[in-house]
């Protein structure tokens, strides 16, 4: 599914490129043309990208016991990558993602607690844990309840470390 | 007072709509934009005009010799005719009109030839990439008009229900999950037989759902329901079982918070018309 | 303490943050980030994430309180828990961005099927010569039939009068009793 969604956005990125823009038409003046819109640079990087930030979440997932999903989002909500269970909306999981991170801050910030390391939401199924992932992402960790909360923050540095670079 | 914008955010089936309902008048320039998947396309320009939210006229030029050329292509108009045509718009009557109660035209030419304009109308359909703005100052071109009108929204249908593709159209028509619900009794458009048949049985289920009944496409019943809710027949309504997962929320609630009373309503309105 | 909850919606960019800050006393908490993505960074440079804060305390143990919910559908989720909790809201809507007429009917159809309570219909940019007129933009939102539609209104969200002016309105329709 998320391979997928992936996809699709590197064939939107492909044809915006191959797509002549629209020619401004000088005899009438009369009506109103749109201008194509810029890309933005952090997602040309992400598309180049796309299959390596894939390739690492996938193994952290794999390889990291009581782990059980990963997202990578923009700072406005919209999914960059992702591997989440199933019956979970990318789209809306990446909207939640970045209310929940921006508003921790914003509270956190008000009640003079510093800078954020993590937003961390325990139930009794698991965690979900926040943290910013370079100046330009948001990162959600998914985690059973069986997982040790030390070893589980120390893992998430060591990819939010690999991932920076990918996404900055 | 401006209407214009890009078919891709707004539709001419939709635009015709609001000509309709707004019983708006003056002309509308068509501007088709060159298409990359089609060789050697250009810009081209259209224009409709349109009286109380009805159709008068169609043309591709803006010189006024667009029905002319039309009567002279089909052999319909001869010098001495031509002779007889007042200088125009002097009359303030349809050229075709004035045709025909000249004589040089009966009803069924007439008829013909607004076909033909609408024919041009109902191409402009098709289109994927233009931009229209309509001029709401524009004189009726007397020289254009053949007499005959109709409704924008009939219009529209017409074009609808010939429509190939659909493409442009595909964030407009409603879901497949979309609930409807037909809303007068009776029709007051004449419908086609499978628009009936999904207007029937709008009562508050999903399009799929009718789809499964009727036993055709999902994406048929979309566009008959798209047509249908253009129209004023159909309304888009929530189904108990279209809320997302894991949403709590039912479909209306009753206000959960406490009721305001007159006064602090009073006293604010108060406070805001000091501060103003 | 009395407080009065109303909540300001709107496609992206229509004005709700500018709205907010307009009216409220003290500085609006707001929950802004970058923008990434094309469609509104043609727009704006920074977009609400969560939702804005903005108060007004009129009186000793009256206030008003003012939440403006992101634009952006995939954050549907706040306008569902915001809509709940609030007493009237206003749909502002930016006049000369046709564009945006289509998410504007989307998210005016996802309040009034969740609460029926008073509505206003704010235009904004109304003085930009390409503008929509209101009547126009009724139709382009669907609301077709003059009789039941909401009442609307031309709002600049820089302008204090104006933007209070709007708030006036809103609660006046709160004082007459709701036809059905």
């Amino acid at each position: 599914m998320d391979l997928g969604n992936l996809l699709k956005r590197l064939k939107v990125a492909l044809e915006q490129v191959s797509t002549p823009p629209e020619p401004s038409n000088p005899i009438s003046p009369v009506l109103p043309l749109e201008e194509p819109p810029n890309q933005s640079p952090i997602r040309e990087k992400i598309m180049i990208n796309a299959s390596m930030l894939q390739d690492v979440l996938q193994n952290f997932v794999s390889g990291t016991s009581d782990v059980q999903g990963i997202a990578l989002v923009s700072p406005d909500g919209l999914a960059l990558a992702s591997v989440l269970p199933g019956e979970m909306d990318e789209e809306r999981t990446a909207a939640m993602s970045a209310s929940m991170l921006s508003l921790g801050e914003r509270i956190g910030r008000e009640l003079a607690r510093g800078s954020i390391d993590r937003i961390v939401v325990e139930g009794e199924k698991g965690y979900g844990v926040l943290v910013g992932c370079g100046i330009d992402a948001v990162l959600l960790v998914l985690a059973s309840s069986a997982v040790k909360q030390g070893i589980l923050f120390l893992e998430i540095k060591r990819i939010v470390a690999k991932l920076a670079p990918l996404v900055s | 007072m401006s209407l214009s914008s890009s078919f891709r955010d707004f539709s001419l089936a939709e635009l015709f709509q609001l000509v309709d309902q707004g019983r708006k008048s003056g002309c509308l320039t068509v501007c088709t934009l060159p298409s990359a998947e089609v060789a050697d396309s250009k810009t081209h320009y259209y224009y409709i005009w349109f009286r109380e939210g009805r159709i008068v006229a169609a043309a591709h030029r803006l010189d006024g010799k667009g029905l002319v050329s039309k009567l002279t292509e089909r052999g319909w108009l001869n010098q001495h005719s031509q002779g007889k045509l007042s200088p125009p718009a002097s009359t303030g009557k349809p050229l075709g009109l004035n045709l025909k109660t000249e004589g040089v035209l009966t009803s069924e030419q007439l008829n013909l030839l607004f076909a033909s304009q609408l024919y041009q109308v109902r191409d402009l359909f098709e289109i994927y990439k233009g931009i229209f703005k309509l001029d709401s100052k524009a004189a009726l071109p007397w020289n254009e008009m053949t007499g005959l009108t109709l409704g924008a929204l009939e219009v529209a249908l017409m074009a609808l229900r010939a429509l190939k593709n659909w493409q442009v159209l595909a964030d407009v028509i409603p879901e497949p999950d979309c609930g409807v619900q037909s809303l007068t009794n009776i029709p007051q458009m004449r419908l086609h037989a499978f628009e009936q048949q999904v207007w029937e049985r709008a009562s508050g289920i999903s399009l799929e759902a009718i789809a499964l009944q009727m036993n055709e496409p999902t994406i048929k019943v979309q566009q008959a329901a798209f047509r249908l809710r253009l129209a004023g027949l159909v309304e888009e309504v929530p189904l108990l079982t279209s809320m997302p997962v894991g949403s709590q929320t039912a479909t209306v609630l009753k206000p959960v918070q406490s009721q305001i009373g007159m006064s602090f309503l009073q006293n604010l309105v108060g406070f805001l018309r000091s501060k103003a | 303490m009395e407080i009065l909850r109303v909540v300001v919606t709107g496609s992206v960019g229509a004005g709700k943050t500018t709205f907010i800050r307009t009216i409220s006393e003290i500085e609006v908490v707001d929950t802004d980030k970058r923008v990434t993505e094309e469609e509104t960074a043609d727009i704006k440079s920074q977009t609400t994430v969560a939702f804005d804060f903005g108060r007004l305390n009129f009186e000793s143990g009256r206030s008003l309180h003012i939440y403006g919910t992101p634009g952006q559908e995939r954050f549907e989720f706040i306008w569902d828990m915001l809509i709940q909790k609030a007493h009237a809201y206003i749909i502002l809507v930016n006049a000369h961005r046709p564009e945006d007429f289509r998410s504007t009917r989307r998210i005016l159809k996802f309040m009034s099927q969740k609460v029926q309570i008073p509505l206003l219909i704010g235009l904004t940019h109304t003085d930009y010569p390409d503008a929509w007129s209101p009547s126009d933009i009724a139709i382009a939102l669907g609301l077709t039939d003059e009789s039941t539609r909401p009442p609307i209104i031309a709002v600049n969200a820089t302008d204090r009068s104006s933007v209070f002016a709007a708030m006036i309105t809103l609660i006046e329709l709160m004082q007459t009793p709701m036809l059905h």
